[in-house]
């Protein structure tokens, strides 16, 4: 048998019973209907503007940004310096829990808060700044960036990310994680220098892109120099759509749902035998095992493209006057609360019982039995949640990522088409992957630790 | 859209909705009987899934099952209802510590003995229970609610 665990987790849920499985189904199908019966007849997001409320102290952005410095240096330093088990470093789990599980969450609820802080950025804009202030120069970039390649170094990365985490034997190690940030950061650092800041953080930089996707849902963001509100979903309309981009949002889907796949029974039936051929080929269990799981990770990535592809050409077929191309970047906006969706159903309880070894961790960050804050012996309370408020709150993000997803592609429709039959007939398709994808993510639910 | 395809399409959601609580209690209806089957498969689980016979799985058994016997090389679960005494034995070749996940329950483990362990199961999920020393998992305790 294959073990996958999250080495961190003490605790991981429980499958959602039957008969839950089977009302969020068809909770989900009667909001699809209702969707289409109460839904707004004038584009409201397309129109929606932000409203500028409260002036940012100029000051705060080199600050935000210096402390994301000195947090990504401190975090490397515990990385290297610190024990290599990993439940006792800050760094596994101040990654894993807080930046790729939390983040998301905080991100669609406040805005941008990665930008604010982004170690790498913050170099690049200071570097260009001194560059202009001081040394009286224009900073220019050495090259002017392809467009041919669109975001496409960025998309490499959910795939990479994924397998360090859910593949890779050394996913969790300290140091390598330390030396794979500083790796990171070197090659954000570089294509900064040769495209110009702004254009390569736009394209190249993953972290970046994925961030600002879940930034796009929150009613908050900064217009010039101030804090402006705006409605909820309301920012996925000015998101700059290139060559790429959808496949990057596939991508991160997949990854997530990968996890949750692994862990099924499904999963569990297809790999072994598959596995079992790879070591009949002469490779050792350990490397066949991981050899299976490289190609279900990507094949999951390939399966949700395709069947967002499915539904795009779902379109063509009845006679939308777009190409399938352009189809596919109008709807994928409505893709990323799904991807929302998938990261909270998929890691609240590891957010909500991992999230608390941070203080303590955070107190001791090298596993040396300092006590920084004096939290570090705070223990973990498993028992704050039971499995069933974990199941409401997943099914809840579940459904409504999936009312988001129809919102966003019900708005984009009028806007194209107005009231006309394109807009019907793209509609019916969007239906159709939404509530595909949605039944999925609860099906994962439904097998999870199985 | 017509206001005539608003309203049909909101009533068809409402009949899906009601067609889907129909299903679902017809189906918990059926689950009813199993159901209490199910309390006693899990509590004969609890009480040994190493194929332990006994017939009725009553917690209040006279004759209190062991459970089943953890040792390294393999992940063996073990199952029980929430609020129900959770045991098991464990075995190892050498001197080790066993670690019961999220219960932060630790028991010495002297070389080659059988160790006995009970624990009231008071927090729902999954959890793993590994050897200390070696890092190895070598049970899953799974404590529905």
């Amino acid at each position: 048998m294959i073990v996958l665990a999250h080495g961190l987790s003490g605790r991981s849920d429980l499958p959602i019973p039957d008969w839950l499985f089977g009302w969020a189904a068809a909770l989900v199908l009667a909001v699809s209907f209702f969707a289409f019966a109460a839904l707004w007849q004038q584009p409201k997001l397309e129109t929606a503007r932000a409203t500028a409320r409260l002036r940012i102290p100029v000051l705060l952005g080199p600050l935000c940004g210096g402390t994301g410095v000195l947090l990504f240096a401190g975090l490397v330093y515990a990385g290297f310096a610190g024990t290599q088990v990993e439940s006792l470093n800050v760094l596994p789990s101040f990654l894993y829990v807080f930046v790729w599980s939390a983040l998301p969450l905080i991100c669609a609820l406040l805005g941008d808060v990665f930008r604010a802080f982004n170690p790498w950025a913050a170099v690049g804009r200071f570097s260009r700044w001194v560059q202009r202030r001081v040394l009286r120069r224009r900073p220019e970039a050495f090259f002017d960036y392809p467009e041919r390649l669109g975001c496409w170094p960025a998309v490499v990365f959910p795939l990479m990310f994924g397998y360090l985490e859910l593949i890779s034997p050394h996913g969790r190690d300290p140091s390598v994680l330390a030396a794979l940030m500083l790796a990171y950061a070197a090659v954000q650092l570089a294509g900064m220098s040769l495209f110009g800041v702004d254009r390569w953080l736009e394209r190249g930089d993953a972290f970046g892109v994925y961030f600002a996707f879940f930034a796009k849902l929150a009613p908050l963001t900064v217009v010039g120099c101030r804090l402006a509100t705006r409605l909820p979903l309301s920012g996925l309309t000015d998101v700059t759509w290139v060559h790429g981009t959808v496949f990057f949002v596939c991508a991160a889907i997949g990854v997530t749902a990968f996890d949750g796949a692994a862990e099924g029974g499904l999963w569990q039936s297809i790999a072994e035998p598959l596995a079992s051929v790879g070591s009949d080929l002469g490779m050792s269990v350990v490397t066949s095992g991981r050899v299976v799981e490289t190609l279900g990770l990507i094949a999951m990535v390939l399966l949700i493209a395709g069947f967002y592809r499915l539904g795009v050409e779902g379109m063509v077929s009845s006679h939308i006057d777009k190409p399938a191309r352009e189809l596919s970047r109008i709807f994928a906006p409505s893709l990323v609360p799904i991807m929302l969706a998938y990261v909270i159903a998929h890691y609240f309880s590891f957010i909500a019982f991992q999230g608390q070894a941070l203080w303590p961790l955070l107190s001791d960050p090298l596993g040396d039995g300092s006590d920084l804050f004096g939290t570090a012996g705070a223990g973990v309370d498993y028992g704050w949640l039971s499995s069933a408020e974990i199941w409401y709150a997943q099914v809840a993000a579940l459904v409504l990522g999936h009312a988001a997803g129809l919102a966003v592609a019900h708005d984009k429709a009028l806007a194209v088409w107005g009231k006309a039959g394109d807009a019907v007939r793209s509609q019916l398709w969007m239906l159709v992957v939404m509530v595909g994808f949605t039944n999925l993510g609860l099906w994962l639910l439904s097998q999870a630790n199985q | 859209m017509s206001t005539q395809t608003r309203i049909g399409m909101a009533l068809a959601g409402i009949v899906i909705l009601i067609a889907a609580a129909a299903l679902i209690n017809g189906i918990a209806g059926d689950d009813d009987q199993p159901q209490q089957g199910n309390g006693a498969t899990a509590a004969t689980a609890a009480t040994g899934a190493s194929g332990a016979t006994e017939p009725t799985g009553q917690p209040k058994s006279r004759r209190v099952d062991p459970g089943p016997l953890l040792e390294p090389g393999s992940v063996t679960t073990v199952k029980a209802d929430k609020g129900e005494t959770v045991r098991f034995r464990v075995r190892s070749g050498e001197v080790d510590e066993l670690h019961v996940h999220g219960y932060d329950r630790t028991v010495e483990l002297p070389a080659g003995e059988t160790v006995k362990v009970k624990f009231k199961a008071t927090l729902d999920g999954v959890f793993e229970i590994e050897l200390h020393h070696t890092g190895e998992q070598i049970g899953e305790l799974r404590v529905t609610p």
